[in-house]
């Protein structure tokens, strides 16, 4: 017999293990260490710490800002208007993608004015934000918003058009509803492109909070490092800083694992 | 055992025939005629393959018999017996499996059983069984990307029989595949035909593949579609089609038609 189905089916091959050194986790946790060494002795021997501060400086002002709340208190401020805004432009722009995707006439004649606001850099609103909603929460979702809100309205509408015609049509011969086709093979398809999204507005809502927040506000990340930079303070902004690549790189893989899981069958 | 070469046009066949088409025209935007003033008749239980040169018009045909092509003129009946009552079951293959790449083997053929309107607590056992059928045993939690393609045909085809269709269209459903599993595929597919014996439309391109399957091979013709032979294959069921080709009959045949294909140059 020939049959192509007679193999059982194949379990994954065990990874390679090298070496310690060999392992790429190590290398890449070697490479920090030597980066903030070198940054440590160029800060004591070689310039000022002044202008670039240094990883113990950082380390020692990391440590009294937990230990006093405020790393907390800043920290939560900016999590909660990038969340806010991701969430909204989530919502809002998937919803919408689908209507553009739906009414083709309706979504045509609003495009100029779609790639018009599109096009616009968005930290130009802020003034006009910080104006309408205070300096407050409002201001900052709504920065963070208009950041995320386009990344999933076009990302919905390019997965719609992408979608294959020949499993629905196959459905339609058999039958299907407009409901079932929806549910079956819509959403699962657009499901990847919000994913994809989710990946890229993760950066960009943190943007946006961080632009209201240096613009106008009395807590957050972003007021954090305006307020240092203000006192001539580099330990207090690169702790900021170090703080925000921490969220950051928290926040994509946070993503990156929910998506793997949900776009499992891509393999 | 003989084999007849019949007139275009076939005479009126008994009013209850699953499938009857009557002069029917398809034309395209542009005024391209696809299908010209074609006839045609398939009884209950009857596999019919069509050939024909690409552009002929034959996957065209099967469009307009699922719905999914309006026709110009003419007229398409779907019925017979076997839906006396409802609304026929159609079950439509394509020569790409058409799966849904985020759904499972399982979820996949529960498709079929979803659209059959089959209660929901026989869908487990309808899609066991029919895992064991196109066996696929030990990949039913397996994504379509992690198949060969004549394992996704396999679940195509799972799929589609557990639709429970009156009459199947397939077109080309095995075109894309490499020489062996084609012809494995082919005989998987009168394996299962043989035991449930629904009418099949057969599109394909390859002659040979056709009288291995059929029971009668229509020959269309280059753009506009129309029929130019109709030939009865009488050998006995359940056949072999591998030890078919061997067969001096199957040879003569297979050249008869190449000769009618009227292929230019």
């Amino acid at each position: 017999m020939t049959d192509d189905t007679l193999a059982p089916p194949r379990t994954a091959a065990p990874a390679s293990s090298g070496g310690f050194f060999q392992n790429l986790f190590v290398q890449q946790t070697l490479f920090l260490v030597a980066a903030l060494a070198l940054w440590e002795v160029a800060g004591a021997y070689a310039f000022d710490p002044f202008w670039s501060s240094r990883p113990s400086l950082i380390g020692e002002r990391l440590w009294q800002l937990a230990v006093k709340g405020d790393l907390a208190w800043h920290t939560s401020a900016t999590l909660t208007e990038a969340g806010l805004g991701l969430a909204l432009g989530s919502v809002v722009g998937v919803s919408l993608g689908l209507l553009m995707a739906r009414y083709e006439r309706a979504s045509k004649i609003a495009e100029p004015l779609f790639m018009g606001l599109y096009s616009l850099p968005r930290v130009a609103l802020a003034p006009l934000f910080i104006l309408w909603f205070g300096i407050g929460l409002p201001a900052k979702v709504m920065m963070s918003f208009s950041m995320v809100v386009f990344v999933f309205v076009l990302n919905v509408v390019e997965g719609v058009r992408a979608l294959d015609r020949e499993p629905i049509d196959l459905m339609r011969t058999m039958g299907a509803s407009d409901r079932y086709i929806v549910r079956r093979v819509l959403l699962p398809a657009v499901l990847t492109w919000i994913m994809a999204s989710f990946r890229i507005s993760v950066g960009l809502a943190l943007i946006g909070a961080l632009v209201g927040e240096l613009i106008g506000s009395s807590r957050g990340l972003g007021w954090y490092i305006e307020r240092s930079a203000g006192q001539l303070d580099t330990t207090g902004v690169f702790t900021g800083i170090i703080v925000l690549i921490a969220i950051a790189m928290i926040a994509n893989q946070i993503v990156s694992i929910i998506s793997n899981r949900l776009t499992r069958w891509r393999q | 055992m003989t084999m007849t070469s019949t007139a275009p046009e076939r005479a009126l066949a008994a009013p209850e025939a699953p499938l009857s088409i009557r002069g029917l025209t398809v034309v395209f935007s542009g005024d391209v005629t696809a299908i010209d003033n074609l006839s045609l008749d398939i009884q209950e239980g009857e596999f019919v393959a069509i050939v024909g040169p690409s552009g002929c018009g034959k996957s065209t045909l099967l469009k307009v018999v699922s719905g999914l092509v309006p026709a110009r003129s003419g007229e398409v009946r779907v019925g017979g017996p076997a839906a006396a009552g409802g609304k026929p079951k159609i079950g439509f293959m394509f020569q790409r499996d058409t799966l849904l790449p985020w759904a499972t083997v399982t979820s996949n053929i529960a498709v079929g059983c979803e659209l059959s309107g089959l209660p929901k607590e026989q869908h487990a056992e309808r899609i066991a069984s029919l895992i064991a059928l196109v066996r696929l045993q030990g990949y039913e939690d397996r994504y379509p990307a992690a198949l060969s393609g004549g394992m996704r045909q396999r679940v195509s085809l799972a799929r589609l029989l557990a639709f429970e269709p009156d009459m199947f269209l397939m077109d080309e459903p095995f075109g894309a595949l490499d020489y062996q599993t084609k012809i494995i595929m082919g005989r998987e597919l009168l394996r299962i035909w043989e035991a449930s014996r629904r009418s099949i439309v057969f599109v394909t391109h390859d002659i040979e593949e056709a009288v291995a399957l059929a029971d009668r091979v229509i020959v269309m013709s280059a753009r506009p579609g129309r029929i130019v032979a109709s030939h009865a294959v009488e050998f006995e069921r359940p056949r072999d089609p591998r030890s078919l080709r061997g067969d001096p009959r199957f040879g003569a045949l297979v050249q008869k038609i190449w000769s009618e294909l009227a292929l230019p140059g």
